[in-house]
């Protein structure tokens, strides 16, 4: 009796937990994944022009990807068909040879010097169209296009720009000679934009990125200039009795933060640039240099030895009582606060030993240094608060300029200057 | 009781495998975005369809998500990538139709 009504039982029962209510779904958890670059088909775009093109648009763009150590970039050599427009595309061929992202374009004259570049940017498994953009350049602006295509492809696919299309300005010495020099984000292009026989220093973009500052002792003594670079004409922004050094812009551009020794010991002043009025932010016998600012420009974290050893402080813009930001080894400067606020990089040392620290302004915990130890200097933020750029050198001694990117995943070196020393580079805005 | 015991956890073993086989296959084909691995804030829910062979019926559907485009992008492809998804022997309509909760927690 039990057993000839229980079956029947165990069935509804059964059913019942298969039957689910209309719309409830079966539900699983993903919180796992892999850290893997982002396999990437770029075809080499189409030229339609006579004989060859003024620049492999593509290639810069491949280039500028593949540094970035985010994306794989896949061989073309693999590639089942070489779509250049829209109508041309067929995913399946791309899904078949591991491609999550797909970019095409094709370049063609575009009358008198100008060129015509169109990009467009798939998702593989969406089957649609990411961006797509159509440039107009002359031939000799065609890499800055390429940089820009790179920039747009990395901030679809990873969130943030690859900051390909930025510059980068810094200290060239050679022999006795200094030249401040300017350069494409990835070291193409360097030009030269002042040459003096006299040390020069601290070169700091304004974030208009057409004017730079800088500390030159042309005069035989430290004296802080700002420079127009389209135009060259230059003009004097301190010059002090005393040491005129450090200069940095506020993010409006409107103020300059630097460290002057007028008073007697190097002391922060924030001088305004239109009505030229100083103000002095720090009061101490200690040194005080360095100055970086804050997103908002209502903050300056800055290296003083007020401490015994040089250390990072912060401060309001307006003055104030410093706060020690760094409390890990004997030897903390050279800052730079990323741009976005969140994290500042320094040169950071123990016993006479310097690698590349980074600190997360939005968590507590200790700092982390992102290159192993060497003859590293002078960090700077990209504007995309992702990558810092620094001076080493290479193991031949010659001077270089590379990059790390804040996690410290990604390591790049840039540009190497053989018999000659590269100093203080500087990340400039996005344009 | 006994014995109505045993089918209802022998199928709640099969529904913590295929749930557990699921997981592990769109785990090891989540490419997570750069910066997002530890971003337990952000989460994407993506509702699938499966066929009694275990191969998508239809496109993923992202159904709610505080993410970016990129991120949404990057479950979708997982999913993809999954499938086919290994079906339990058996009745299968329990587990054609499911709903993935996407949000990265990997310690770094």
């Amino acid at each position: 009796m039990t057993r000839t009504l229980l079956l029947p039982l165990l069935t509804i029962a059964l059913f019942a937990a298969l039957a689910r209510p209309a719309g409830a779904v079966l539900s699983i958890d993903i919180t796992q994944g892999v850290r893997d670059p982002l396999p990437v088909a770029l075809v080499p775009f189409s030229w339609e022009g006579e004989g060859q093109p003024p620049v492999e648009v593509s290639e810069v763009v491949r280039a500028d990807l593949k540094r970035s150590g985010l994306f794989r970039l896949l061989d073309p050599a693999a590639f089942i068909s070489r779509p250049h427009k829209q109508e041309e595309v067929q995913y399946k061929d791309f899904r078949l040879v591991g491609a999550d992202a797909l970019v095409v374009g094709r370049v063609r004259p575009g009358g008198g010097d100008r060129v015509d570049v169109r990009f467009r940017l798939f998702d593989v498994y969406a089957q649609e169209q990411v961006a797509g953009v159509r440039y107009r350049a002359p031939a000799d602006g065609l890499r800055q296009v390429a940089h820009r295509i790179a920039d747009t492809i990395h901030e679809e696919l990873v969130g943030w720009s690859g900051a390909f299309a930025s510059h980068m300005a810094y200290v060239l010495k050679e022999g006795k000679r200094y030249r401040l020099m300017v350069a494409d984000a990835d070291g193409a292009n360097p030009r030269s934009v002042l040459t003096s026989q006299e040390p020069l220093l601290s070169p700091a973009w304004a974030p208009d990125g057409k004017h730079l500052a800088y500390v030159s002792f042309e005069q035989g003594r430290s004296m802080v200039y700002m420079q127009n670079l389209e135009t060259g004409k230059r003009s004097t922004l301190a010059a002090f009795d005393g040491l005129n050094s450090a200069p940095e812009f506020s993010p409006d551009g409107e103020k300059l933060a630097l460290s002057l020794s007028r008073d007697g010991n190097p002391e922060l002043y924030v001088l305004d640039l239109a009505s030229r009025e100083l103000t002095r932010l720090t009061r101490h016998w200690a040194i005080d240099t360095e100055p970086t600012w804050g997103p908002e420009g209502e903050q300056l974290i800055f290296t003083s030895d007020r401490g015994g050893g040089p250390q990072l402080y912060r401060l309001p813009a307006s003055g104030g009582d410093p706060e020690r930001l760094t409390f890990e080894g004997d030897y903390n400067a050279s800052p730079s606060w990323s741009p976005d606020g969140r994290w500042v990089a320094f040169l950071h040392g123990e016993d006479n030993r310097f690698a590349i620290g980074v600190k997360d302004l939005e968590k507590e915990g200790p700092l982390r240094t992102v290159t192993g130890r060497g003859p590293h200097e002078s960090p700077s933020f990209a504007p995309n608060s992702h990558t810092i750029l620094f001076a080493t050198q290479a193991t031949d001694g010659s001077g270089e300029l590379a990059t790390v990117s804040v996690d410290g995943n990604v390591h790049q070196r840039l540009q190497r200057q053989r018999g000659g020393d590269v100093r203080e580079p500087a990340w400039s805005p996005l344009p | 009781m006994c014995s109505l015991r045993a089918p209802a956890s022998s199928q709640r073993r099969a529904v913590a495998e295929f749930q557990s086989a699921v997981r592990s296959r769109i785990q090891g084909s989540w490419l997570v975005p750069p910066g997002l691995e530890d971003r337990g804030d952000i989460k994407a829910t993506v509702r699938i369809s499966l066929t009694a062979d275990g191969e998508l019926a239809g496109r993923p559907k992202v159904v709610a998500s505080n993410g970016p485009g990129y991120f949404n992008s990057s479950v979708v492809r997982a999913v993809e990538k999954a499938a086919p998804f290994p079906m339990p022997e058996g009745p299968t309509r329990y587990f054609q139709k499911l709903e993935l909760n996407f949000s990265p927690d990997m310690v770094r």
